[in-house]
């Protein structure tokens, strides 16, 4: 099979009909070599636990395998076509399964380039294409991999449509990034980048992991998976995503470059920015940094939401983000909790530390009752008490005193920001045109101090989400739901400016 | 045991449900006031608040009941389950545990038996030209707003006990989230979604014509 037969370009009557680069059937290969081997190493442990050793037939019964599966890769491979059309591209699949997909222009939200360790030693880029879908967010539409220089021909010219500009291929390596990101900063960011709570389970699963390891606790080896899919994983594949970070701008088109061992290349147009946001989880805080997000529907992948600055010191981040997204910002002239947000903030968190310390009282009286205890159980048990009536009501009231300190509210003609959090903070500047519901809120005390919050719901890079206020006087929180519809009234809001 | 439930219509806004519970020998009288409720749930003689916003139809008080019912029915299972078998559960001295479960089992009675009332209530909706309010909740009050032009896609849903009551939903589902009209006629909901999705489709064909 040569390259030239793999794409293999056709013309039918001004469409372009490609194939996927043959590389792609060894990929699949690879991966099932993998996975079958890993099944049917584990199979035979467990049959050889129990006595039953099928030595050789093994071997016999994963070729059966893997060459089944080759079979079946190489007739997807060879029934599947892209057409590129005028108006659209159409996916052909006609295997057992038929499938059509039809991806018009105007829905792509970008095609972004994926360059693994096959398609380096293939000389091959995956295109991925993004549709501007909250359903299908996080995985691409459809996944095209040809020669690297036909990909790059085939990527100018659909962003020539989405972007309305030539995105020359080689105009964007002489770009110098607006950031420098070192990869030191990048594997600080993979650290400490990560919500304080995933970090907390984590790390404390790995704390109770090696505790069980030394004294025989029961739990150990469920620890130490906790501690890997909440933290070690996503430290792991963040660093190996954002290594070697290079952002940059081109007239209304931000591009992403990034990737130790895949190469990554995602390139987005301001129009299609949703919201941005600043995050700062606590430690993070603790030295002064902070990360740049952005929400761009159809750009999500495995890692998340598109990544615009790794940790880096909040005077940097605000600097890039002025630079690189100034339409996002707005002069902040913010106004934080009023003081009658106090009483309704605190209160629900009262109550619950209240009930902890009246549990923990319960669980201490019980405890006590209870004879014949060792000196490790019973430190563990007085712990727990701690933990109960103690630490974890602190935790609450002074997450209730950091949420009414740091929460703020403030709006511009075209964006509203909220800031919330107390531990982990965020700063989310949105744009109204892009709130897709809202709703006030406000409880029973919120009430009686005529307070309230709102939620916005909002499509983003994850599929929809839902941003939810601090605490304001519900009359200056129902201005949002208004200038929703105020601008959609009076055609400051068109939707075309966002295509 | 006895359950008295007494609604005061004329003197809304400010309602009082006044619930009388009465097991021999002891007799409760739980009055739960809803003054601070503002004037933007009150009605007229039309059965519309000032600002335009209606009611729900009172059949739906009895769907919700039928409902609560129906959940009713299994935490009292669970429950007396878990009070007559307290022995076996916590091995230790029962009266304690007993005794929570039945003020926890009491308390989500009382919540089923007035939380219809209330909810019928706090509900309040209005359809525009160019979007959907929403106003309802029993504990927390909410105000829900759709613009038209972010709606996806409408649909009418009726399940069982809504259908005993001639009861549908209208779901409207925008790219961010779906709101839900609950409770509405099934004519009233069904003129809901037919005006919602003639104002889409006229919103999309305008879009395609510019």
């Amino acid at each position: 099979m040569t390259d030239e037969e793999s794409a293999m370009p056709e013309n039918t009557g001004g469409q372009i009909v490609l194939r996927n680069h043959w590389s792609v059937i060894i990929g699949n290969i690879l991966s099932a070599v993998i996975t079958v081997g890993i099944m049917l190493f584990i199979t035979a442990l467990n049959f050889s636990e129990k006595g039953l050793d099928y030595g050789e037939r093994w071997v016999v019964i994963g070729i059966i395998l893997v060459g089944s599966l080759t079979f079946i890769f190489w007739r997807r491979w060879k029934l599947t076509t892209y057409t590129f059309g005028d108006t659209e591209i159409t996916v052909d699949r006609d295997t057992v399964f038929k499938k059509q997909i039809h991806i018009q222009y105007s829905r792509l939200a970008s095609v972004n380039v994926r360059r693994s360790i096959i398609n380096h030693i293939f000389g091959t880029t995956a295109l991925l294409f993004n549709v501007n879908s909250s359903v299908n967010s996080a995985q691409a539409e459809a996944i095209l991999t040809l020669k690297k220089d036909e990909a790059d021909k085939i990527r100018e010219a659909i962003s020539q449509r989405i972007f309305q500009r030539e995105m020359v291929v080689k105009e964007e390596v002489k770009q110098e990034t607006l950031v420098e990101i070192s990869n030191f900063d990048v594997i600080l960011h993979g650290f400490f980048g990560q919500p304080s709570q995933q970090s907390i389970i984590g790390l404390a699963s790995l704390a109770y992991s090696i505790w069980s390891l030394f004294w025989g606790a029961s739990g150990g080896l469920a620890a130490i998976i906790i501690f890997v899919f909440s933290y070690a994983y996503p430290m792991v594949m963040s660093i190996l995503r954002y290594y070697n970070y290079r952002i940059y701008r081109v007239n209304d088109t931000i591009t992403v470059e990034s990737g130790m061992i895949n190469n990554y290349r995602s390139s987005f147009s301001v129009k299609k920015v949703n919201a941005i946001r600043i995050r700062q989880p606590l430690l993070a805080r603790f030295m002064g940094k902070a990360l740049l997000e952005a929400e761009v529907v159809g750009i999500a992948d495995q890692q998340g939401i598109p990544l615009l600055c790794p940790l880096k010191s909040k005077k940097t981040v605000m600097t890039l983000a002025n630079q690189l997204i100034p339409e996002m910002l707005f002069d902040v002239e913010k106004s934080g909790q009023p003081s009658k947000a106090l009483i309704p903030t605190m209160a629900n968190r009262v109550f619950f530390a209240l009930v902890l310390i009246a549990v923990g009282f319960c669980f201490y009286t019980y405890t006590e009752s209870l004879a014949d205890l060792g000196y490790w159980e019973h430190l563990a048990l007085l712990a727990i008490d701690a933990l109960l009536m103690l630490i974890l009501p602190a935790i609450l009231v002074i997450h209730g005193l950091l949420a009414h300190a740091g929460r703020a509210f403030a709006s511009s003609d075209e964006l509203f920001m909220f800031v919330i959090g107390a531990y982990d903070r965020e700063t989310d500047f949105i744009r109204y045109d892009k709130v897709q519901m809202s709703v006030v809120s406000s409880g029973i005390i919120q009430r009686r101090f005529g307070v309230a919050q709102c939620t916005i719901s909002t499509m983003s890079a994850m599929g929809a989400k839902n941003i939810r206020s601090g605490v304001f006087f519900k009359e200056d929180l129902d201005a949002v739901p208004s200038e929703i519809m105020a601008r959609i009234r009076d055609g400051r809001y068109d939707y075309k400016r966002y295509q | 045991m006895f359950i008295k439930i007494t609604e005061k219509e004329s003197e809304l806004p400010y309602i009082s449900v006044r619930i009388s519970v009465r097991i021999p020998n002891i007799r409760l009288y739980m009055l739960v006031h809803q003054g601070d409720m503002n004037d933007e749930f009150a009605v007229d003689e039309s059965g519309m608040t000032s600002d335009g916003y209606h009611i729900l139809d009172p059949v739906s008080k009895r769907s919700m009941y039928l409902k609560n019912l129906i959940v009713f029915a299994i935490l009292a299972l669970f429950f007396g389950l878990g009070i007559h078998y307290a022995d076996i559960i916590w091995e230790t001295d029962t009266d304690l545990y007993r005794m929570g479960l039945l003020a926890v089992f009491i308390l989500i009675a009382v919540y089923l038996i007035v939380s219809p009332i209330v909810f019928y209530r706090r509900y309040r909706y209005r359809l525009d030209d160019d979007k959907v309010d929403i106003r309802r909740g029993i504990i927390t009050i909410t105000h829900t707003m759709v613009p038209i032009e972010r709606i996806h896609q409408v649909e009418v849903s009726k399940g069982p006990i809504n259908r005993m009551f001639g009861l549908a939903n209208v779901n409207i589902t925008t790219a961010g989230g779906t709101a839900t009209l609950e409770y509405l006629n099934e004519p009233v909901a069904e003129s809901i979604a037919s005006k919602l999705n003639e104002c889409v489709v006229r919103l999309l064909k305008d879009r395609d014509q510019n």
